[in-house]
């Protein structure tokens, strides 16, 4: 009889790399190119850098608040601190003391902060619809976070 | 779209305030030359779509209305983008409008791409013509009204330009949606349209697509370890 315990972490092992692989080549069938912009893995890379301590350059704060000028150009290209093993490390044992939960608090002189962030339900752009729901993410605008709802009942479907 | 002709005349103060005043102008300048594929792989991984959020060991977190005005100074209050896709008809008639295309260019463009698409080379191109054209006249006397028709097509072909290859990038990179151009037609509103939650509703979709890819194609793998 075969023992059990290194068959299951071999399986995982395996899972794990089958895992990573499939990520990799979701992101690698966008097809790169300089001389496009895909603005959503730029904001997203930005957000996560100004919402996690220990990612990403530690200057990301300079030159915002004398100008107006949007944040994300600031940002010098950077290689990751991590390799990608240790980022999901990271991510995985981060806690509050990791997370710079209102990064923005300070720069609302300059960008005031708009009621209608705070608006939770269905976004629509175009034909297509998806949740907004800030109200699970209270503490990112400086609120307490409650026990969250269903989000089905924060959005019902249509 | 910047080249040895066009740049002197795209630094001209006309092109500068007409781009600023739609608040989109920004857009040429945000963005990263580099993209950490390995650290947007571990927030991916943590997407959950119902949510519409990051599931972390703390609790959840999400990009929201107000990291799009702080990080991308877009405006969040004011119109909704709404569009349904439009027939090929409508595009050419949307072209010859106002990007001042000619019947059979237009029609061009529309054989040449899947739907009503506009080719970026095809953009450039009359970004360039237009551009040249307004240069010639506005030396003239007497043109004023022509050389304003030219720059305000010239502007609306950039902004569908430049709209699609930041916010609205399809993947094969190539060509834009001509139905933005709606949002283009009159370009002292541009910036009532709320493009930031236009970029948000984008973000979040693209991240449903790559958690929901990326979930099917696990289980698939799952079948194949259990035979």
């Amino acid at each position: 009889m075969l023992p059990i315990g290194p068959v299951v972490s071999c399986q995982n092992t395996c899972l794990c790399c089958m895992y990573k692989l499939t990520i990799m080549f979701v992101f690698s069938s966008v097809s790169f190119d300089c001389s496009y912009i895909y603005m959503w893995l730029s904001l997203l890379q930005a957000w996560i850098y100004q919402h996690f301590r220990g990612i990403g350059s530690n200057n990301v704060w300079g030159g915002y608040r004398d100008d107006m000028h949007a944040r994300v150009m600031f940002f010098a290209p950077r290689i990751g601190l991590f390799t990608p093993d240790s980022y999901r490390g990271h991510v995985d044992v981060l806690d509050l003391s990791g997370v710079v939960m209102a990064p923005h608090e300070e720069h609302h002189e300059a960008c005031p902060f708009k009621r209608v962030s705070l608006y939770s339900r269905w976004l629509r752009y175009g034909n297509h619809m998806v949740r907004y729901l800030p109200e699970r993410v209270l503490r990112q605008f400086g609120y307490v976070q409650t026990v969250l709802r269903h989000s089905c009942e924060s959005a019902p479907p249509q | 779209m910047h080249d040895d002709d066009t740049r002197p005349i795209m630094a001209s103060k006309w092109w500068h305030d007409g781009l600023s005043a739609t608040g989109l102008s920004w857009l040429q300048d945000t963005s990263y030359s580099q993209i950490d594929h390995d650290l947007l792989f571990a927030f991916v991984e943590r997407w959950h779509e119902e949510t519409s959020s990051f599931h972390l060991s703390f609790g959840e977190m999400t990009v929201t209305l107000d990291d799009m005005s702080c990080l991308l100074h877009l405006p969040i209050d004011g119109m909704l983008l709404s569009h349904e896709t439009i027939s090929r008809n409508d595009m050419v008639d949307m072209m010859m409008r106002y990007l001042g295309s000619s019947a059979g260019d237009a029609l061009g463009g529309v054989t040449e791409t899947r739907g009503a698409h506009a080719r970026f080379n095809y953009l450039k191109k009359i970004l360039k013509e237009r551009l040249q054209l307004q240069l010639v006249l506005d030396n003239k006397c007497g043109m004023e009204e022509d050389v304003q028709r030219l720059r305000d097509q010239a502007l609306c072909i950039y902004l569908l330009y430049l709209v699609g290859i930041t916010l609205f990038t399809d993947k094969s990179a190539n060509y834009v949606d001509v139905v933005y151009m709606r949002y283009f037609r009159d370009l002292d509103i541009v910036f009532d349209f709320s493009w930031g939650v236009a970029c948000l509703s984008y973000l979040y979709r693209e991240l449903n697509h790559v958690a929901h890819w990326s979930c099917s194609q696990l289980s698939e793998y799952l079948s194949l370890l259990h035979v």
